[in-house]
């Protein structure tokens, strides 16, 4: 096999994979300080896509602009859809937060149906199709873009969590919400404003990612699945391990596209999850 | 009249009912029936393992696939009876099935990472078998429709799809019934509810999930045979996507997980419902059915966790713990 | 200054506190002394705001404060050094401190206050990038302690300070406290080890069983022989 193949397969990975990291870094922020898995986030992803969508349908308007305005409606959705139900929801047994967070998906999924249909949408973007030379290598500029601002958003977080207050409210409230609220800490509020953001940062994720997925809107659970991997593939709870995370299962399935045939490819991804599964020693919800 | 005893005459009596459906239901009905009872069965299939062992699989589809295909292809490709066809779905099915669970046990797999484990192994699955050009491929195996009868497991009606199903249901309930009073079913339910107090009684908790697990991965992949004879079609995104067992999860739990007819009302309940739904405003609103299971599925979950079921057999249920505060103890996620 | 009137607490059906009553005087160092089980955890996570009384009332200067959330509680200025230290462990000691001083009230002069704890605790500053779980046991009771007085007290609650450490670290913690007394702090301290509270404190109760069984002067207390018998193994 050609250097040249590999080298643009991992590149290929790498990319893709930053944009996977984004999205593991706002599950980890959710289960980190709430303890729970949302099978519903890469919904809510698919919904800022599809919101992109109908942006750019009714106003023209590029999916890149479209995140001014899907961030902080989804950061709303996210304050709302704590209050109601995850707040509620952190007593809960388990099997519980499963079933109404997969109850979600099915809400939001036939909502999205009702509204466009089933059918596989594609959205065009300004620069949808352009390419990018670098060396011998080729890059869609999308791609490229999307990792540009999702290392850049990455590094920000990262930076947030800490060098700021805030950033260490959050990281301390998952650690030990006890001490936390003894510090002071408001470690309720906290938890409803990190819920927001990872919601709302599905605001940026979602449109940056258009222009290298088709939409339909059953494609919700296998995205939060696929997030799901990373955070367990990074170690769960850790921040750096859902962008680590994100890049291994990058180039992971791209070496899986470049190896397998196309229908066989995705297996890749799934079967590193189940070896990392069976071989951690407390299973997912040991981690501090 | 004892519970037990009244459940049996119930379960009589219903199956009797319901032998006469096909002769005052329209063609179109029946086949909403049928597939009420189909879930109601996969329902009760699932509910052995997810509800009375707590093991929250998401492997269901690869047994079903199994059964599915298994007949299919061997009906397709060397005339076999769809009959011997589910036997070999079967014998498909429980491998994998006891494979996963003893995978499982040996690595020490707590409650979520079960449910995810299989849920990645479904979709695997479906990898593999779209990938697979004997198969089908992603298109799958279409059964030509033969000579009719039984042994063929080809009816030019829809009714006796329906008797066979519907006996398959009752037969299962039945199977429940004695199960939730066997030693088995006892075991399970001590299992489910504490693993290690369970052992420490000499009870063998591994033993124990692999054999229910067996039980419930044959009904199931029995159940995929009977599918892909009724539709006359296998393929690889209706038998191992998650959309379909997501749904028997949650008819399950909101008839009531772990009840002998939780399961069956949650089925007989929401697939009318769902179906008329889909008949009527879904033709404007495509999905909008799925948009009521999901929030029927919400408000029953929070409101009454034990299910409909739960409401009428007034259990004590979970005592939520309520401290109101961030927990003294860090909350184990539980 | 801090008035606990017949306060009752349970988890579920247990009750712990059966109607504890005390007072801690503004200034005051007060001992809370007692066997494993007799619930001086449990009162301090209820004056903290952690667990909510059944029965009873907890009032600040008079104020009623027993419904509070624990982030209020720490807004009047109740502070709690928790049993086991309760160090974010991933976290540095910069980190720890730093958010012991992020309350509203202590916000604002934080970088003064921690330059006063690394006059207090002078080890600290020489570990300042390191993670908490890195230090050893004293180390680590001392940064539980800066940190707790990085919130700007009024009222501090100990719990447990002297678990598992060594003699001479027990006798420094002491001495700290006592020269924070001096200076104006109030302080409620549980401990097991009565001795040493009884011999720091100038109050102390004693509680047994969710109840208090005998109060006064720690001196007096010292020198009772019911104390001696039960409580200090004499």
């Amino acid at each position: 096999m050609e250097p040249q193949i590999l080298l643009q397969t991992a590149i290929s990975g790498l990319l893709f994979g930053s944009i996977y990291g984004l999205i593991a870094f706002g599950l980890t922020l959710v289960f980190a300080l709430t303890r729970l898995l949302n099978f519903s986030h890469g919904s809510f992803m698919l919904l800022a896509m599809y919101i992109s969508l109908v942006l750019h349908n009714i106003f023209r308007l590029d999916p890149y602009a479209s995140i001014l305005i899907n961030v902080p409606l989804l950061f709303g959705i996210g304050l709302l859809l704590f209050r109601w139900l995850f707040a509620r929801m952190m007593e809960s047994h388990l099997i519980m937060v499963v079933q109404l967070t997969l109850g979600l998906v099915f809400i939001v999924e036939s909502l999205l149906q009702m509204t466009f249909t089933a059918d596989p949408i594609t959205v065009p973007t300004a620069i949808s199709s352009s390419k990018i030379y670098l060396g011998g290598i080729i890059v869609r500029t999308p791609l490229l873009v999307a990792f540009a601002v999702a290392a850049v958003l990455s590094s920000a977080l990262y930076w947030m969590l800490h060098r700021t207050d805030f950033g260490r409210f959050i990281r301390a409230s998952a650690q030990d919400p006890v001490a936390a609220a003894l510090m002071g800490i408001n470690v309720g509020r906290v938890r409803v404003l990190a819920f927001a953001l990872a919601i709302g940062l599905l605001g940026v994720t979602g449109p940056l990612a258009i222009p290298m997925w088709v939409l339909e809107p059953s494609i919700g659970l296998e995205l939060t699945l696929f997030a799901f991997i990373v955070i367990v593939l990074g170690g769960l709870g850790s921040f750096l391990g859902a962008f680590a995370g994100g890049l291994l299962v990058g180039v992971a399935e791209a070496f899986g596209h470049l190896l397998l045939p196309g229908t066989l490819a995705p297996i890749v991804p799934y079967a590193l999850f189940v070896i990392v599964l069976l071989f951690k020693p407390d299973g997912l919800m040991g981690e501090a | 009249m004892t519970r037990g005893m009244r459940d049996l005459v119930f379960l009589g009596t219903a199956t009797l009912a319901f032998t006469a459906a096909p002769v005052v239901l329209s063609t179109y009905w029946q086949h909403i029936a049928i597939l009420t009872l189909l879930f109601a069965y996969l329902c009760a299939a699932w509910n052995l393992v997810g509800g009375y062992v707590g093991a929250f699989s998401f492997a269901h589809p690869l047994f079903f696939a199994s059964g599915g295909y298994a007949a299919a292809y061997l009906a397709i490709h060397y005339k076999l009876s769809p009959w011997l066809g589910m036997l070999v779905g079967v014998a498909v099915a429980v491998p994998i099935g006891l494979a996963i669970d003893t995978l499982a046990a040996r690595f020490r797999l707590p409650m979520l990472s079960y449910a995810l484990a299989t849920m990645a192994f479904s979709h695997m699955g479906l990898f593999i078998v779209r990938s697979v050009p004997a198969l089908g491929g992603i298109n799958g195996l279409y059964i030509v429709p033969g000579t009719s009868g039984l042994w063929r497991f080809q009816f030019e009606t829809k009714a006796p799809f329906y008797y066979l199903i519907l006996a398959g249901t009752a037969g299962l309930a039945l199977l429940v019934w004695w199960f939730e009073r066997s030693k088995l079913g006892l075991e399970a339910r001590v299992v489910r509810d504490n693993e290690r107090a369970a052992e420490a009684i000499g009870v063998n908790a591994l033993g124990t999930r692999l054999r229910v697990t067996a039980a419930s991965a044959a009904l199931t992949a029995a159940a995929g045979t009977f599918y892909g004879q009724f539709a006359l079609y296998v393929d690889p995104v209706s038998f191992l996507s998650p959309q379909l067992f997501i749904q028997v999860i949650l008819f399950t739990a909101v008839g009531g997980m772990g009840t002998l007819w939780g399961p069956i009302v949650g089925a007989l309940v929401l697939v009318p419902v769902g179906e008329i739904l889909r008949g009527t405003v879904s033709t404007q609103y495509p999905g909008a059915h799925q948009l009521i299971y999901g929030i029927v599925f919400v408000v029953v979950i929070l409101l009454m966790p034990q299910g409909i079921v739960g409401v009428f057999r007034r259990r004590g249920g979970r005592a939520g713990s309520r401290t109101g505060r961030p927990g003294v103890a860090p909350a184990e996620g539980a | 200054m801090l008035e606990l009137d017949a306060v009752r607490v349970g988890y579920g059906p247990v009750e712990v506190l059966r109607g504890v009553s005390l007072r801690v005087g503004a200034g005051e160092f007060v001992a809370l002394v007692g066997s494993n089980n007799a619930g001086k955890s449990t009162l301090l996570l209820t004056v903290s705001g952690l667990l909510r009384p059944t029965h009873g009332a907890i009032r600040l200067d008079g104020e009623d404060v027993t419904t509070l959330a624990p982030h209020e509680v720490v807004g009047r200025g109740i502070v709690q050094v928790p049993e086991r230290k309760r160090l974010f462990p991933r976290m540095t000691v910069l980190e720890n401190l730093l958010l012991g001083g992020s309350n509203e009230r202590a916000r604002p002069a934080r970088e003064a206050t921690l330059a006063r704890m690394f006059e207090t605790f002078p080890v600290l500053e020489q570990r300042l990038q390191q993670l908490a779980m890195t230090l050893s046991g004293g180390e680590q009771q001392m940064l539980a302690i800066a940190r707790g007085l990085m919130a700007q007290p009024r009222l501090l609650l100990l719990d447990e300070p002297s678990l598992g450490l060594a003699p001479l670290m027990v006798a420094e913690i002491y001495r700290v406290l006592a020269r924070l007394n001096s200076a104006g702090l109030t302080v409620l301290l549980s401990e097991q080890n009565a001795r040493m509270s009884l011999q720091a404190s100038q109050r102390a109760y004693v509680l047994q069983e969710g109840r208090v069984a005998m109060s006064g002067q720690s001196r007096a207390l010292l020198e009772s022989d019911d104390v001696r018998r039960t409580y200090l193994g004499l």
